[in-house]
């Protein structure tokens, strides 16, 4: 057979050799704690998105934590990703201005594992360990306690934990001890020093009575 | 004063290393700034002298970008010397080789070499003179580039189109030898290695190379030596050309051919900037724009036209990094890694802009002399050089580069690169089509 016929063949049959060691070589999952040991190397990662912006250029700097370590993810692209959301992203770890960071090409390579309203999380794990949490959208569970006008206490059964929902308790249909469901924003208020929720007007955000 | 001194010395230091890269057949300028980046740290141990002169560290690293600036841009310049007198093209000189082969073949090699330095020259110049008028239309306030972006894909897409539709190739099948159909064979080849190649470029993204020495390269170092280095050698080992002596005199210039060389170097840089610009387009890409645009397919032209994108390129990529604070090549990749990349907001440019400004410009002109120097060099001995032996030294010294920086896995996309690099020059149709290994992923990444 003539070679430019044979070349056409050998072209295919080594692509699909190459697409079958692809499948081999796929990235590895890995705990943000090791990713110094993957420089050069393609990963998986997995965190909580504590952090995240857009570049004047387009691009998304997002920083995602998990078991106390956190990394950068630069994603050059745009996701529709908010804070609280925990993430997984595929990309190739490397260091930027000392840092390390896992950089993703294609919006594709970063999916939502579980969005931050999935995330169920009792109102004392919020009290004990607020730092992790702060400054992100979070989902708590807990009971409805003195109602004002422009906020209410939430509190756990054993109303150990209270704490301040900024919002306005008229426009949800709850009242004092009924267990709730609030999607909000954690943040810390300076002016008090005291840790606060805020529910507003964003379309993820609410209060729900549990069990209706 | 020093700090001046030494820029031009970095300068000059980064043209002779560009000129042994250039004419080393196979090792593309990317690579090379790659492996300075991974040495920079022992760069700068080495020159901690420095410090006692009031040199800081951070002028060092600025120092090692000159150098890599010079370096690419004198590498632009040299690496005509192998794709015309070996048949070895890189990628961004693949189109020029039948042109520039075949003046070889006929005793105007030294000529080649010439029209190349012209071209390059002369997009040097261009790319100086309209810094400002880029800057401003791809920066603010005109913000181009965002508004290209919004577009990329339709970009790709008409770029991809007018590739292979302007393949002139006939491919004569089931007997067929006149009217249209060969020519519509030719394009319909063209699309199938324009797509094979894609194929190809999505499956080789997903594969992990190493190297074996630790100098891990990208998966494209060997995907394109494959698609456009191995094949043009394997066929002047397969064809055994007789180069015959080499002529050597000035070249004069008509008033036309004047007129259109002005006009070739004009297009080629704008097709240069071009591509230093939008991802995934190559120089090769950008000479069919340019050459499709000025609508002239004279091999002379060809080569001028060729050698002006290419260094159009190298030069703007540099410029892009500090407007769009994107790397479009190894070497910006290296330069953004080393040192701080201010954004060139107003008029005045930034520092670190100034000095790579002065390695591309100092490095331009000095290439464009050593290149004809070089090349009448190469044009006075060649004729002497054992040539089937020259073409086997290259193929193994690709190979073994391949190998060191890829490893084993690199060397298996070398080889079906190569297949894949054969099929255009067996079948008769235009090279740049493989560059759907780019053009493919990365029209779907704007998808």
């Amino acid at each position: 057979m003539q070679l430019k016929y044979l070349s056409i063949i050998f072209s295919v049959a080594g692509i699909a050799l190459l697409y079958f060691l692809s499948t081999l070589s796929q990235p590895v999952s890995i705990d943000l704690k090791d990713i110094q040991n993957y420089e050069g190397k393609q990963v998986i990662v997995e965190g909580i998105v504590t952090e995240s912006y857009t570049t004047t250029l387009g691009s998304q700097i997002i920083t995602i934590e998990n078991n106390n370590f956190s990394t950068t993810v630069f994603l050059q692209g745009e996701t529709d990703i908010e804070y609280g959301d925990k993430i997984q992203a595929t990309g190739e770890v490397q260091i930027y201005n000392g840092e390390w960071e896992v950089v993703v090409n294609n919006k594709r390579f970063v999916s939502i594992l579980q969005k931050w309203q999935n995330i169920t999380i009792p109102l004392k794990q919020l009290a004990e360990t607020p730092n992790i949490y702060n400054g992100l959208n979070v989902n708590v569970t807990g009971y409805a306690d003195a109602i004002y006008d422009t906020y209410f206490y939430f509190t756990d059964i054993d109303k150990k934990h209270p704490i301040v929902v900024i919002c306005n308790p008229l426009k949800y249909n709850f009242t004092t001890n009924q267990e709730l469901s609030i999607a909000g924003k954690f943040v810390f208020d300076s002016d008090n020093f005291r840790y606060i929720l805020e529910v507003g007007d964003e379309p993820n955000q609410g209060i729900f009575v549990v069990g209706e | 004063m020093l700090d001046i001194l030494l820029i031009i010395l970095f300068c000059i230091l980064g043209v002779i290393t560009g000129i042994a890269t250039g004419i080393l057949p196979g090792l593309h300028v990317n690579n090379v700034a790659l492996i300075l980046l991974s040495l920079s740290g022992s760069i700068v141990a080495s020159l901690g002298f420095l410090f006692n002169y009031g040199i800081t560290e951070q002028f060092i690293l600025v120092l090692i970008c000159v150098y890599i600036t010079a370096v690419s841009i004198s590498h632009t310049f040299h690496d005509t010397i192998p794709s015309t007198f070996l048949g070895a093209p890189e990628e961004d000189t693949a189109l020029s080789v039948l042109p520039a082969h075949s003046l070889l073949l006929e005793g105007k090699g030294y000529e080649a070499v010439a029209l190349s330095a012209i071209g390059s020259y002369g997009a040097v110049i261009f790319c100086f003179l309209v810094i400002y008028l880029v800057r401003f239309i791809v920066g603010s306030p005109m913000f181009l580039y965002s508004v290209v972006r919004e577009i990329m894909f339709w970009i790709l897409i008409a770029i991809s189109l007018l590739l292979i539709a302007t393949e002139k190739g006939r491919i004569e099948l089931f007997k067929i030898d006149h009217g249209k159909l060969p020519y519509v064979f030719g394009i319909l080849f063209a699309a199938m290695i324009f797509i094979i190649s894609g194929v190809f470029g999505i499956v080789i993204f997903n594969c992990q190379v190493d190297s074996p020495i630790g100098l891990s390269s990208p998966v494209l170092f060997p995907a394109l030596a494959g698609l456009f280095g191995l094949p043009t050698l394997l066929t002047s080992i397969m064809t055994k050309p007789k180069i015959p002596l080499q002529i050597i005199e000035k070249i004069n210039f008509d008033n036309k051919a004047k007129k259109s060389s002005i006009i070739s170097v004009i297009t080629g840089s704008l097709a240069g900037i071009l591509v230093s610009l939008i991802p995934g387009i190559s120089s090769s890409t950008g000479t069919i724009l340019a050459m499709t645009a000025r609508g002239e397919s004279d091999r002379k032209q060809t080569i001028i036209t060729l050698s002006a994108v290419n260094t159009a390129c190298g030069f703007f990529v540099i410029v892009a990094l500090f407007v769009i604070l994107r790397a479009r090549s190894g070497a910006t990749i290296a330069v953004g890694e080393l040192i701080a990349l201010e954004e060139w907001k107003d008029i005045m440019m930034p520092t670190n802009l100034i000095y790579l400004l002065i390695a591309l410009i100092l490095g331009g002109v000095l290439s464009y002399f050593f290149v004809l120097k070089i090349g009448k060099i190469f044009a006075k001995h060649f004729a002497n050089v054992p040539y089937a032996l020259l073409i086997k030294i290259t193929i193994a010294f690709v190979i073994i580069l391949v190998y060191l920086f890829t490893g084993v896995i690199g060397l298996l996309v070398l080889l079906v690169a190569t297949f894949i690099g054969l099929l255009p020059v067996q079948w008769g149709v235009r090279r740049s089509h493989c560059m759907g290994i780019l053009l493919i992923p990365i029209t779907l990444y704007f998808l």
